[in-house]
Parts: C-alpha cells; sequence; structure tokens
C-alpha cells in the first residue's frame, strides 16, 4: 500500500429487494473504505452479499439506503451522464468467465466495445492498436482478436475478460470469484497477472473468493460478511493469525489445510439463514457457539478494538 | 496383501468426435484398497470423471472401449450388460454422487418418494421397514429431524442439505463402493467441511471404500488415505496421501503439489506451472506429460513409461533415472 487515502468509502449502504416471501435484506448497513493501491478482500458464505455489495458500490445497482463516496464526492445520486464517467474509473471482473463474453462475437468485437462507448479510440486503426496492448499485456497474442471465445481456454478468456475491464483504464477494479471457474495451474498465472498489472498500473483491487486459502494470499486486507453485513475487517496477517469474531473463526477453521499433519476440528455448524425475517439482533446468533444473553436483542456495532473492526457484543463489554 | 475391491488393469476408451478420435482414457491402471478412501487427482479435463462414470458403466453413446478390464471384487464389469449392471452392481454394491446435487434430484417429488423409489428395487415389500432405513440413513449424514425432511421437496433444502440427501440416497442400500465426483466443488467451505467430516465418520462406522475424485488438493490432505494421481488419461503415480505432499515423485505429482495455497504462499513465492492438459486427439507421444517437463529425455517420446513400485505402496510411471 502507498498511501492511507481512502478512494471509496461507503457509509450505511443498504439494498432491500422486494420478493414475494417478503424483504431481502441483500446489504444491510454496510459501512466500509477502499484504500488506494491496496487489494481488499472479500469472503463469507453463499447469499452473504458480497456480489451485491460490489454492484452498488459501482453504481450498477441502485442502493436503497446510506450513501457512497468516490475520492471524496458522493456518487449515491449520479445521473447517466455522471455514471458513465464513473464506468471509466471503476470497472468489474464477473463470476464466470464462460458467460461474460459475448460468443457471437469475435475477441475484437468484445474489447472494442468500451473503446467504443467511452470515445477511447477511433476508427478501426487506433482501435486495434490498443486491442493488440491490451491483449499483449495479459500474455496474449495479437492473432487471438479474430479468435471467438469458444476457441480460447478458459484460462485464456479470464485473460480476455481481465483485459476488457482494464480497457477503461479504471482505477479501481472489482474481481468477482475472478478464479473460481479455473484450474489451480492456470489460477496461479492469472494471479500473477493480476498483481504485476496492478503495480504496474496503480490500481485498487476490491477482490471476492470462497477459496479464503486464496484471499489470504493476494490481500492486504480482509472483510467478512455475514447476511447482509460486515462483521470483521482488518489487515491480513493479523486476521488469520487470531480471528475475532465467532463467524470468521468458525469460517477459518472450516477451510481445510494442504498439509497432511492438519486436520479440520471445530467447523463451523448449520448453514446461512434466509435473509428474509434474518435472526433477531445479531445475525450470527443462531449458529454462534459463544452467543449471550444480549445477542438475541440488540445489534452489535462495527467498533474498532486492536486495530481491527469487529461487530460482536463479546467486544463491547469491557 | 488383501485383494482390491476395484482393481481397473489397461483401460484404453476414446470418444468418437467430429475432429477424430479423442483418446480420454490411454492404458489406465488403478487399484482400490477395501476400506480406504482413495483420491483421484488431476487437472480438469485429465479423465477423472470419465473413468469414474465407467466404472458404473454410465456411458456417453460416442463411447469406444479399446481395451483393458474392471475388475469389481474380481468379476469384470465391462463384460456386463447394462442390464446386469444396473440390476446387481449400480445402487446397491456401487454408488456415485456427482459435482451438482441439485441436479440429481427430482424437482417435482418429496424426498420420501425419491428414497423410497431407489430402496423400492432392492426391497420391494412393507413399506414401514423402507422407512425405517430411510431414517437410519437421513440420521447417518447427520441431517436434522428426517422425519420432517421426508416430506420436503428439493427445492425447499439448502445446497448443503441436498447433498446430504444425494449421500442418503446413495448409502440407502448400502453400497460397498462410493464414487464421489467432486462432491464439494459447488459448496461453501463451512459446508464442505461438515460434508467431509460426515464422510469420514461414515467411512469408519460403515466400512465404506470411497473413491473419491477431486482437483481440490486440501480436501485430499483432509481425507485420503491413498492418492492416484491421472494426467491425460493415464495414472502416472500412486501413493500414500502423506507420502503424496512430503515426497511426490512424479514431476507431474511435483507440480500439482507445488501449486498449493499453503498459509506460507504470498504472490511472489506463488509457483506457476507452465502448460496445460494437452487435447486428447492426436496427444503427445509416449509420455503424455513430455511438452511439459523438464526431465524429458528421447525416449519418453517413444513409449509410455508403465508404473513400477518405488516403494512399498508407492508407484510412478516415469523414464526419469532417480525416482525418488
Ligand atoms: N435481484 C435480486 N432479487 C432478489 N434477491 C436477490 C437479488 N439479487 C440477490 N438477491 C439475494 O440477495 C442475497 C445476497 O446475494 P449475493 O449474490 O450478493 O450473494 P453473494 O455473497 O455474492 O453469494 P455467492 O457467494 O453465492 O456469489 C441472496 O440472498 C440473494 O438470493
Ligand atoms: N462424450 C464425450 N465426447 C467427447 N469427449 C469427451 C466426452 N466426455 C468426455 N470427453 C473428454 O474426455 C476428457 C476427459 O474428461 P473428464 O473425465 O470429464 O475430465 P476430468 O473429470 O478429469 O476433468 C476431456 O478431454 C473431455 O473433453
Ligand atoms: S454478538 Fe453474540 S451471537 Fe453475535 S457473534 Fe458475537 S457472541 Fe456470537
Ligand atoms: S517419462 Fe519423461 S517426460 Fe514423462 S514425466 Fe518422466 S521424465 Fe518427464
Ligand atoms: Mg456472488
Ligand atoms: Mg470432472
Amino acid at each position: 500500500m502507498n498511501s492511507t487515502e481512502v478512494i471509496l468509502q461507503a457509509d450505511k449502504i443498504q439494498k432491500i429487494f422486494p420478493s414475494k416471501e417478503g424483504d431481502v435484506r441483500a446489504v444491510d448497513g454496510v459501512n466500509l473504505d477502499l484504500i488506494s493501491g491496496e487489494v481488499f478482500g472479500l469472503v463469507g458464505e453463499s447469499g452473504c452479499g458480497k456480489s451485491t455489495l460490489s454492484r452498488l458500490l459501482l453504481r450498477l445497482l441502485d442502493s436503497s439506503g446510506g450513501s457512497i463516496k468516490f475520492k471524496g464526492e458522493d456518487i449515491t445520486g449520479f445521473d447517466k451522464k455522471q455514471l458513465k464517467m464513473l464506468r471509466r474509473q471503476m470497472s468489474l471482473v464477473f463470476q464466470d468467465p464462460h458467460t461474460s463474453l459475448n460468443p457471437r462475437m469475435t475477441i475484437y468485437d468484445n474489447l472494442a466495445r468500451p473503446f467504443k462507448v467511452h470515445n477511447l479510440a477511433e476508427g478501426r486503426e487506433e482501435i486495434t492498436v490498443e486491442i493488440v496492448r491490451l491483449l499483449k499485456s495479459m500474455g496474449l497474442q495479437a492473432e487471438h482478436m479474430i479468435r471467438y471465445p469458444h476457441e480460447l481456454s478458459g484460462g485464456q478468456k479470464q485473460r480476455v475478460v481481465v483485459a476488457r475491464a482494464l480497457a477503461v483504464d479504471p482505477e479501481v477494479v472489482f474481481l468477482d470469484e475472478p478464479t473460481s471457474a479455473l484450474d489451480v495451474s492456470v489460477q496461479a498465472k492469472i494471479l500473477k497477472l493480476l498483481a504485476k498489472i496492478k503495480d504496474e498500473k496503480d490500481l485498487t483491487y476490491f477482490f471476492i473468493s470462497h477459496d479464503i486459502n486464496l484471499i489470504r494470499v493476494i490481500s492486504d486486507r480482509i472483510g467478512v460478511m455475514y447476511l447482509g453485513r460486515m462483521v470483521e475487517q482488518g489487515e491480513v496477517a493479523g486476521m488469520f493469525k487470531e480471528p475475532m469474531h465467532p463467524y470468521t473463526r468458525g469460517l477459518f477453521s472450516s477451510v481445510p489445510e494442504p498439509t497432511p499433519a492438519r486436520k479440520l476440528d471445530s467447523v463451523l455448524m448449520g448453514e446461512v439463514p434466509s435473509p428474509v425475517n434474518p435472526p433477531s439482533g445479531c445475525h450470527f446468533h443462531p449458529r454462534c457457539p459463544e452467543k449471550m444473553a444480549i445477542c438475541e436483542q440488540e445489534s452489535p456495532v462495527f467498533n474498532y478494538r486492536q486495530g481491527r473492526k469487529v461487530a460482536c457484543h463479546l467486544y463491547n463489554l469491557d | 496383501m488383501m485383494s482390491p475391491i476395484l482393481d481397473i488393469n489397461d483401460l484404453y476408451l476414446s470418444f468418437s468426435t467430429e475432429e477424430g478420435e479423442l483418446e480420454a482414457i490411454n492404458g489406465l491402471n488403478l487399484e482400490v484398497e477395501q476400506g480406504k478412501i482413495h483420491g483421484l487427482i488431476g487437472e480438469t479435463g485429465c479423465g477423472k470423471s470419465v473413468t469414474g462414470r465407467t466404472v458404473l458403466g454410465l456411458f456417453d453413446s460416442n463411447t469406444m472401449i479399446k481395451g483393458g478390464e474392471i475388475l469389481y471384487n474380481g468379476d469384470d464389469l465391462l463384460s456386463k450388460t447394462q442390464h446386469e449392471l444396473q440390476r446387481d452392481y449400480r445402487g446397491n454394491e456401487i454408488a456415485m454422487i456427482f459435482q451438482d446435487p441439485g441436479s440429481s434430484l427430482n424437482p417435482v417429488f418429496k424426498i420420501e418418494d425419491q428414497l423410497d423409489e431407489v430402496l423400492r428395487i432392492y426391497q420391494p415389500g412393507k413399506k414401514a421397514e423402507r422407512r425405517k432405513k430411510m431414517i437410519a440413513a437421513l440420521n447417518a449424514v447427520k441431517l436434522p429431524d428426517p422425519e420432517r425432511l421426508l416430506k420436503k421437496y428439493p427445492h425447499q433444502l439448502s445446497g448443503g442439505m441436498k447433498q446430504r440427501v444425494m449421500i442418503a440416497l446413495n448409502l440407502a442400500c448400502q453400497p460397498s463402493l462410493l464414487i464421489a465426483d467432486e462432491p464439494t466443488t459447488a459448496l461453501d467451505v463451512s459446508i464442505q467441511a461438515q460434508f467431509i467430516n460426515v464422510l469420514k465418520e461414515l467411512q469408519k462406522e460403515i466400512d465404506i471404500t470411497i473413491l473419491y475424485i477431486t482437483h481440490d488438493m486440501a480436501v485430499v490432505s483432509e481425507i485420503c488415505d491413498q492418492v492416484s494421481v491421472m494426467y491425460a488419461g493415464r495414472i502416472v503415480e500412486d501413493v500414500s496421501m502423506e507420502d503424496l505432499f512430503n515426497k511426490p515423485v512424479h514431476p507431474y505429482s511435483k507440480l500439482l503439489v507445488s501449486s498449493v495455497l499453503g498459509p506460507e504462499t504470498n504472490i511472489d513465492n506463488l509457483v506457476e506451472i507452465s502448460g496445460s492438459v494437452p487435447r486428447l486427439i492426436n496427444p503427445p507421444p509416449g509420455c503424455r506429460f513430455h511438452p511439459r517437463c523438464e526431465h524429458m529425455k528421447p525416449e519418453c517420446k517413444e513409449e509410455p513409461p508403465v508404473l513400477k513400485e518405488v516403494a512399498p505402496g508407492h508407484q510412478v510411471a516415469c523414464f526419469k533415472e532417480d525416482l525418488s
């Protein structure tokens, strides 16, 4: 991390989806500071609101409450024209490389779109120069331009997807499970490449993954989400050495270590309940081995504790 | 030594495709010992799933068996008809769990009806007797409140519960061999951990043998006793789980082990594996790994190396001089 300048900030951001069964509180009042130049890793079980949070921060989805600031400017009420500018500053790499490229268009046409939409290059010649430069920077060749997505391997496709996100020369890139569909061998290459590009271009990454071992490798700081809320946030080394929130502890202890001598012992029990009518007080209380009386009644506040931010009554009792 | 429950010898299997013959399984040798959790690992496209399905005789229509035998307790499954496989083996002797739990359960039937349908084949007669078995199977996979669960439809269950119902469905007929093909790939780590613990306990309690197909090395270290490393249609190393991690011998096994993300891994020391699994239409001759191998020598391109014992319970297929 080069500085501690906050590039993106969310304040009590919220997203409620109406549904037949009731309101889905997908993101339920999240506070977040993204620091310029960092890799922020976001973890949490499926359905905890990770993708929704990133789409809110990108302003691809309108929030139901709270505010978002990009470089100090409130972007919550941005209009179409302002959003178009914002799309050049923040971009997104999707969960699945197999569906995020248009299968009927060549790689050239897939990559040319952002250049055209944002008038970043004009005419076929200029765009071609830019695309070749992008492909090369991603370890691909110019000849890949004329291919269709199905002619590329999973790893090559994912490089094209990353290339497209970088076409607009953004400052913040959101990566939602960018390697989960890939083999370990391919995954390592993409991760190295992402790290290299980040250093060259001074980018900030917001990285979502189910793979907690992977998040540990690439992140500077991590956030843990449970049922729409941020429950813990801190520097990666400290978080793994001593996770504080009972959910973080359970989640981390459920990750198998790739060493023969270490076996799983106390794993996180139960499953994420429905975000329609979530449990009262601390959402985690039905699964928490350290639950106290207060936990069912009051939501814990997301507070600083020992250089960490934690939302748990265990740390509010002093 | 005990005779293995599953013993695959020199299996060759191809698919006919528009572009030509795809040689998916190419001289595969695999022995699974009774009562063990045996891992089958390798990158995507190495032939792990095809191997698993072939044991059960589940063939795609373009499949060509080119040779070999699959002995189950000494009987060659490849010589059986589909009818014999269905009647004598599938479900009651050998069961299989697939990657996507949702798609294997029928959405329009209650869990009870689906379990009963499987059980009825082997145990016609009183429903009440079968119901006891269902409850026992659901209890075995640690599903709470089995009575109520039987009344539910698949969409009312979470991914983790569906996966456990699938195992229950497979255990209901008490098979001796369970083939699990990437059963946790689509699941959260928490559900995966619960699933792993259920499998481990089951294996102790009911002495079932499990062939566990995965590409996740951390899962391998968690539950496997013995491991076969597969590359482009062949087993290249057969080794105890501990030795796979501590002293892998085959250059491909070494790559897989080095790619593991451990607590000490960071972005700088993260190992990049070069190359990828070759296309299996006109695959590289000789040792199929040779285009990616730093120990390659001229003879590697001529004949495929066969599995040789390098230590008790440890076999390697490689021409390298120093196999240690
Ligand atoms: N458009 C929508 N309408 C209704 N509910 C939605 C919608 N989008 C998401 N949700 C719900 O919001 C919650 C959070 O979903 P989200 O996709 O953000 O989770 P996630 O943490 O990214 O999960 P995963 O790890 O599986 O990708 C889930 O309960 C989901 O079903
Ligand atoms: N029905 C089929 N027709 C043609 N090729 C197939 C068919 N089924 C599998 N294959 C090919 O066989 C090889 C092995 O596949 P698979 O067993 O699914 O690999 P793994 O499970 O190790 O990822 C791959 O090259 C795959 O594309
Ligand atoms: S607030 Fe209470 S229930 Fe929630 S995590 Fe902390 S101790 Fe557990
Ligand atoms: S047989 Fe030759 S090419 Fe194959 S793994 Fe051994 S040394 Fe490498
Ligand atoms: Mg998501
Ligand atoms: Mg497979």
